[in-house]
């Protein structure tokens, strides 16, 4: 656990809510973010950053502070958004107008941008179709750099699971991107 | 695509994210300085983690950090601790408790001890009640039983101690003499 997360939880725990307000900005952006790329949808995305963090005001009694703070907020995040999921009758269609390309470079070289542009469109498509099991641990290894001990006790599953989930993600989606 | 090659391919995204034992790292590494096809497909792999990591994620809304701090507070102030909260709560069963007992006895008292009903400690069915008619002063105008003892001479008895007492205490708040009141009286242990 960052010491920083310690100290703050330390200090919420005595009463001072300022310190949760730090840990809110440390980690909100990230947890939105996290949330956004499995349910591809900016207001369900902050309604449920919201409630991870009213859930973790809460629960912070509970937390066991000898374990990663970060790993603990994830899961009640992702728990938040499986179940937030689970409830809807379909998945929301996503706007992908707002898929930003790219660098500067590309946008030099217009036929570059235009592979890039419908590589990235396919993805994304590809990704939510993935099952959400396989999606978590894919985003949490790739875009928040995770290492698979942490994913393990992010999700409350084994190394191992995460590793075979990891590879049938990412050949799932390869295979569906690039063909067999 | 040959057993070999598949096996391998089960082991290229531990071997992308450097999570595989010493021994697999080398299976895998051995395998890929001679097998091209493999190769592609770990480049492919890669290929995938950096898009996937272009994909941007679609900002928050303009107030979202204000919404987010407002509902925190919200919270915080709904989990705030009142000291003196906890002491009221514990208090509010017992004061409950005191008003139960409290209207009992009095009412009890007002019923069966009446400043008429001198006999503490009788039970109602072991007196009797009287009607009387007081003049000012409190004096008895009239006396009437309730219903007779089954005596006639205690009934006479009863009456007649009555009659030669003065009740002014129970003149308190009355209006116009005459005034009728009602009285229990305790009956001689022999007529029980």
């Amino acid at each position: 656990m960052r010491d920083e997360d310690g100290l703050d939880i330390e200090q919420v725990l005595k009463g001072d809510y300022n310190a949760f307000n730090r840990i809110v900005n440390r980690y909100h952006t990230r947890v939105y973010a996290m949330i956004y790329r499995i349910v591809h949808n900016r207001s369900d995305a902050e309604d449920l950053t919201q409630e991870t963090f009213i859930h973790a005001y809460r629960g912070l009694k509970g937390f066991d502070r000898r374990r990663p703070f970060s790993a603990w907020l994830y899961r009640i995040g992702i728990n938040l958004t499986m179940n937030f999921l689970k409830k809807k009758s379909r998945h929301p269609m996503v706007d992908i107008d707002h898929l930003a390309l790219a660098s500067t470079k590309l946008r030099d070289n217009p036929v570059r941008y235009a592979e890039k542009k419908i590589l990235l469109k396919k993805v994304e498509e590809e990704m939510k179709k993935l099952p959400e099991d396989l999606k978590t641990v894919l985003i949490l290894r790739v875009n928040e750099e995770m290492s698979y001990e942490e994913i393990a006790q992010t999700l409350g599953i084994s190394k191992g699971t995460v590793m075979s989930r990891l590879s049938r993600a990412r050949h799932k989606l390869k295979e569906a991107v690039f063909g067999g | 695509m040959d057993e070999r090659c598949r096996k391998i391919r089960e082991l290229l995204s531990g071997f992308l994210d450097g999570e595989l034992n010493e021994a697999e790292q080398k299976l895998v590494e051995d395998h890929l300085i001679e097998c091209p096809l493999c190769q592609k497909h770990l480049a492919r792999l890669q290929d995938l983690d950096q898009i996937i990591k272009e994909i941007e994620v679609e900002r928050p809304s303009h107030d979202f950090h204000l919404r987010l701090a407002r509902r925190l507070k919200q919270e915080y102030d709904l989990r705030r601790p009142r000291p003196y909260l906890p002491f009221l709560n514990r208090l509010i069963p017992l004061a409950a408790a005191a008003a139960v007992i409290i209207i009992i006895l009095l009412s009890t008292h007002l019923f069966f001890y009446h400043p008429a009903f001198k006999a503490k400690g009788l039970k109602p069915e072991r007196r009797i009640g009287v009607t009387v008619e007081l003049d000012s002063l409190g004096r008895v105008v009239s006396a009437d039983l309730e219903h007779s003892t089954g005596s006639d001479s205690l009934d006479s008895l009863l009456l007649e101690k009555i009659r030669a007492r003065k009740f002014p205490h129970l003149l308190e708040g009355g209006k116009g003499f005459p005034a009728q009141r009602r009285l229990y009286l305790p009956l001689p242990k022999d007529t029980q």
